[in-house]
């Protein structure tokens, strides 16, 4: 994090970035979930000081602030590890064990839900369905998805993460265009197929993201 | 088989279908240029509505219908597309804001012309960050070539678009939640009326839409609201996503015929259930809906067929289940989705499916008592009262109520399931699964 918790957030290109935000909306307050995850991006969770700034950009108080980030999940009001784990448990990845799943995830890392590993890598959540059913069961880091996966595979997953980074384990291992299209009813009568994600399309590659 | 009508770009160009280029060479942006330029706001209202299109976010209103709701005489208004796709099971909007959100930017524009609208938002379900990246990606490239903007091909029509990421709440989906949710608030629902057709972001009039919903426009514009309402059946005309997932051999996103019966999806697109074992029970049409068993597999999806057999399309999330699924545990984790959801306005939404959760949990866990499915029913009928389909609703939105339908639909389906907890035969929840082992009855083998 290049942000100490004192530092000032919007400031220079991110208080351009801010005003930019602000004129995208006729009320001004509506920018009050995109700024949050500006202030997110920049120092890893929502500082109270960066709330304060927030509040003084849209003219409310910075408990108006609060109130409302507190409401949604996605915004950590404390210090996270390097990498947020979200592992979804929901029905379909249920049928498929991921409550299992995660139950080995956690004592592999030796670590409550929502809690962070003792080397500070990982954070891990139990989330309800990260619409990726087709996949199940899944699981997203940072937000990007990682499919077909069981208890095994998952551990073996982090594992890997952590010695080699998140982006290059995404790009072999990951899923960007998840689920894919589905296929025609001439493909369906050749018989099953491979579902789900499959190799990154070499235009995904490109682009880097998922 | 009718033509798909959504998803024939990403099979086509599975390699690029979400950029300007392969979009324009796909017939991109005529459905605009043709509404913009030859139509009147009113014959492509017109088209919708004769195209019988009901809304592919749940509740499936006819879209031209709804459009009509809004006062003639207000300006601005809005149009808010819902792409907070969170309802367990459902992962079809992802898929065409990722790999098709040039369909959706003109569906949108269309709208917008339709509606007389200026500016348009699109929600979209903050942990999507890919899909949330193409969507900005793609309202960016129209803005280049001026479909977004002033002067739209050369006419006075002008819009904007704006593409807003929401930050993790499932509620938020519902519509009133969503607008508040917007304008920077707490996603909490209010009571309706006044609807948000009357009454909606900024208290201005605002129509708010699926995402899916909104692909259909630029095939409408294009090839007329005669053409669509040919396909599929009388009341639910078109093709629609449906996301099967669960027990079947080939789960994923299948564009199919409203008309078609569980079965076919089943076994046609499904390739079967896997390890050859058979359908127990299925969930016909997302979270909220009434489960089914084996029984009504050759019943047609066609939103009012299945409303007549008490249950609900939804959001088009078919999920099946084998013969080894632990019913009363599926249930289980459905309720505990509901009980985390709620946002706590209302008591009997509050307190009831933490209530259900609670209950359910202590059965699975071993300490079942035989006044349990007493107590089941009469918690759903505090929420719920009546136990019927459509289910009444004493609370401010449907979250309530949608939290008992796997509980009362699958206690009197499956009774034996639920005896075996009271009788104590069965496993404990905890207990059962150290980790790294599997617990009875779950399967987690495929
Ligand atoms: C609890 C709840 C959650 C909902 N979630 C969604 C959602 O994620 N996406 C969606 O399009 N509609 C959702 N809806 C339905 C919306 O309220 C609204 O009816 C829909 O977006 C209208 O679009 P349509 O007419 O095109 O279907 C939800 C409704 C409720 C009650
Ligand atoms: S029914 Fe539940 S989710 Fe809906 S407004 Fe009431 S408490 Fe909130
Ligand atoms: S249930 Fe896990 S992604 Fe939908």
């Amino acid at each position: 994090m290049t942000l100490n918790a004192s530092d000032k957030v919007f400031v220079k290109e991110r208080l351009e970035r801010a005003r930019e935000i602000m004129l995208r909306y006729p009320d001004s307050r509506s920018a009050l979930l995109p700024l949050l995850h500006e202030l997110q991006d920049a120092a890893g969770y929502v500082t109270q000081s960066g709330m304060r700034e927030i509040a003084d950009l849209l003219g409310i108080t910075p408990a108006e602030v609060l109130g409302t980030a507190s409401f949604y999940t996605m915004f950590k009001l404390e210090p996270i590890g390097d990498h947020l784990v979200s592992v979804c448990t929901s029905l379909s990845c249920q049928l498929y064990g991921a409550d299992v799943l995660y139950r080995n995830l956690l004592a592999h890392f030796a670590v409550a839900n929502k809690k962070t590993t003792a080397d500070g890598v990982f954070t891990f959540e139990e989330v309800e369905c990260a619409a990726a059913c087709g996949g199940a069961p899944c699981l997203q880091i940072d937000y990007k998805y990682f499919e077909f996966l069981d208890p095994e595979k998952a551990v073996e997953l982090l594992e890997d993460v952590r010695n080699r980074g998140l982006s290059i384990v995404h790009e072999e291992r990951g899923s960007v265009n998840a689920p894919l299209p589905p296929l025609t009813p001439e493909e369906v009568s050749k018989g099953p197929a491979p579902v789900g994600s499959g190799p990154l399309s070499e235009t995904a590659r490109e682009e880097g993201h998922g | 088989m009718a033509e798909l009508v959504l998803t024939r770009r990403m099979l086509d160009r599975p390699h690029d279908s979400w950029t300007l280029d392969a979009y324009h060479e796909m017939e991109g942006y005529q459905g605009l240029y043709r509404a913009v330029r030859e139509m009147t706001p009113e014959q492509v209202h017109a088209e919708v509505k004769a195209s019988g299109l009901r809304g592919r976010g749940g509740a499936g209103f006819p879209t031209g219908t709804k459009w009509g709701f809004v006062p003639k005489d207000i300006f601005p208004r809005y149009l808010v597309v819902n792409g907070d796709e969170g309802e367990p099971g459902t992962f079809k909007d992802r898929m065409l804001m990722e790999r098709d959100p040039h369909s959706l930017v003109e569906g949108i524009l269309i709208s917008c012309y339709a509606l007389q609208s200026e500016h348009a938002f699109i929600y979209i379900r903050g942990e999507m960050g890919h899909a949330y990246e193409r969507v900005v990606r793609a309202v960016e490239e129209a803005r280049a070539v001026g479909y977004v903007g002033k002067d739209i091909g050369g006419t006075d029509f002008s819009c904007e678009i704006t593409v807003h990421k929401a930050a993790g709440a499932y509620i938020c989906g519902e519509e009133t939640a969503l607008l508040s949710s917007l304008a920077g608030y707490r996603g909490w629902p209010r009571l309706r009326p006044p609807f948000p057709a009357v009454k909606g972001l900024y208290d201005k009039p605002t129509v708010v839409n699926n995402v899916e919903t909104m692909c259909n426009m630029p095939w409408i514009t294009r090839r007329g609201g005669a053409a669509y309402a040919e396909m599929g059946t009388e009341r639910s005309p078109g093709t629609r996503i449906f996301c099967l997932s669960g027990h079947v051999n080939r789960p994923g996103n299948y564009e199919i015929e409203l008309g078609t019966t569980f079965r076919e999806l089943f076994e046609r697109w499904g390739q079967g259930v896997r390890n050859g074992g058979r359908v127990k029970a299925f969930v016909p049409g997302g979270a909220s809906a009434p489960w089914f068993d084996a029984s009504k597999l050759d019943v047609p999806l066609d939103m009012d067929v299945l409303g007549k057999e008490g249950s609900m399309l939804g959001s088009g999330a078919v999920m099946v289940m084998d013969q080894d699924a632990d019913i009363p545990r599926a249930v289980w984790r459905l309720v505990k989705f509901f009980a985390h959801e709620s946002c706590g306005q209302c008591t009997p939404c509050r307190e009831g499916a933490d209530w259900l959760e609670e209950i359910l949990e202590r059965m699975l866990d071993g300490h079942g008592r035989p006044q349990d499915l007493d107590l089941l029913f009469d918690v759903c009928d505090n929420i719920s009262p009546g136990l019927n389909w459509p289910p009444a609703q004493t609370t401010i939105c449907p979250l309530g109520p949608s939290a008992t339908a796997p509980v009362w639909s699958t206690i009197r389906l499956f009774p034996e399931e639920y005896k075996r907890l009271v009788t104590g035969a069965h496993t404990s929840l905890a207990s059962s699964a150290p980790a790294g082992a599997e617990p009875a009855g779950v399967t987690a083998d495929a």
